[in-house]
């Protein structure tokens, strides 16, 4: 995880909500994502303020967490990167 | 000498009214039998003249960019069809296509998604449901429509479906009269077709010859069912999602394992009430 960086959503995204999740849109390459509660989470923290080490602990507070889930964040970041939703 | 166009056929699909002319009485009784006859509760604003002349042997199809030759009354019926439901469809651009069935409860409508979606529309019928269309859903601002279509029914779903067997213009379908052709008016129920607001969407999922039960979907999964049985809408409008995803978040979604049909028809039926 690189401590330094402020993950950012992609731009041209268009971010639907449904009452468990998010569903996004990408017009450029009309491809569809679904994001449970936990990744809808993670994305909206990545608004370009939170640096992505911050991350895991801002998910423990929303979610009332005993433990850090920091593989959790880790992997959901790393979807969120591959799919080209942050940078 | 070439036979006048004395056969008229006269057909509304959503916005457009149809004209189709021909010299033959066949292909005439040909697009009688196939093309819908609801009542739709949408203006027509575009008119279109089609006409299929029987000349030295063959059909010839002209009109609404449409120039061609068939020797088979059965396939020229079907290509001049074809090219209504085409116009039909770019004349709504803005409307999302989804394969599902649809019908209508109480002012809104339900609409039905997967595998046996005719079938188990066709047993809803026979219960008394209204049951607009089976296979093509136009959807816009949370409100569906039905592509006005003859209701398509494998023969193998009438051993299921005991009531159709008294339906006695189910007609089959040529060339190869696989399927069977029926409507809302065969089962004796009016066929209406209107916008009406999504109030429920049922996602099919067979159990053949296993119990049925319903059960409730979640919102972020039924929009991931539904959007796989999407088309995007000719205009390329950016926003169909969020209006497909708007749809089923106001909607209340559930799954159905369809197995017994008489038992599904039940449990959907206290669903929608």
């Amino acid at each position: 995880m690189t401590e330094s960086h402020n993950p950012v959503m992609a731009r041209d995204l268009e971010i639907n909500t449904v009452a468990d999740g998010y569903v996004l849109y990408q017009p450029d390459q009309d491809r569809v994502h679904y994001l449970n509660q936990t990744a809808a989470l993670v994305f909206e923290l990545c608004n370009g303020r939170n640096p992505e080490a911050d991350l895991p602990r801002l998910v423990q507070l929303a979610f009332g967490l005993p433990q850090l889930p920091v593989s959790e964040v880790a992997e959901c970041l790393e979807s969120l990167r591959r799919e080209g939703l942050i940078a | 000498m070439v036979e006048a166009l004395r056969f008229a056929e006269r057909v509304q699909l959503l916005a457009c009214e149809f004209v189709v002319r021909t010299n033959s009485e066949e292909v005439w009784k040909l697009l009688r039998a196939i093309t819908p006859h609801a009542e739709q509760n949408m203006a027509t604003t575009l008119r279109y003249d089609l006409s299929v002349t029987w000349a030295e042997d063959e059909f010839r199809i002209l009109g609404e960019g449409i120039d061609d030759f068939e020797l088979s009354p059965v396939v020229a019926s079907q290509a001049v069809y074809q090219r209504m439901q085409e116009l039909a469809l770019a004349a709504v651009p803005d409307h999302i296509p989804i394969g599902a069935a649809i019908g209508i409860n109480r002012e809104k409508c339900f609409l039905l998604l997967g595998r046996g979606k005719t079938t188990l529309s066709a047993r809803l019928m026979l219960a008394g449901c209204d049951i607009a269309g089976d296979a093509l859903v136009l959807l816009r601002n949370g409100y569906a429509n039905a592509f006005p279509r003859k209701f398509l029914l494998p023969p193998d779903s009438l051993a299921l479906l005991p009531g159709m067997g008294r339906i006695g213009s189910l007609a089959e379908v040529p060339p190869d009269n696989q399927l069977m052709l029926f409507d809302p008016r065969d089962c004796g129920r009016p066929w209406r077709i209107a916008p009406a607001l999504v109030s429920t969407i049922v996602y099919i999922e067979p159990n053949y010859g296993g119990r049925s039960r319903l059960l409730r979907c979640g919102k972020l999964e039924m929009t991931r069912r539904v959007t796989r049985h999407c088309t995007t809408p000719s205009s390329g409008r950016r926003d169909w999602i969020g209006d497909l995803s708007a749809t089923v978040d106001q909607a209340e979604n559930f799954i159905i394992e369809l197995g017994d049909l008489d038992i599904a028809s039940a449990v959907l039926n206290d669903a929608l009430s």
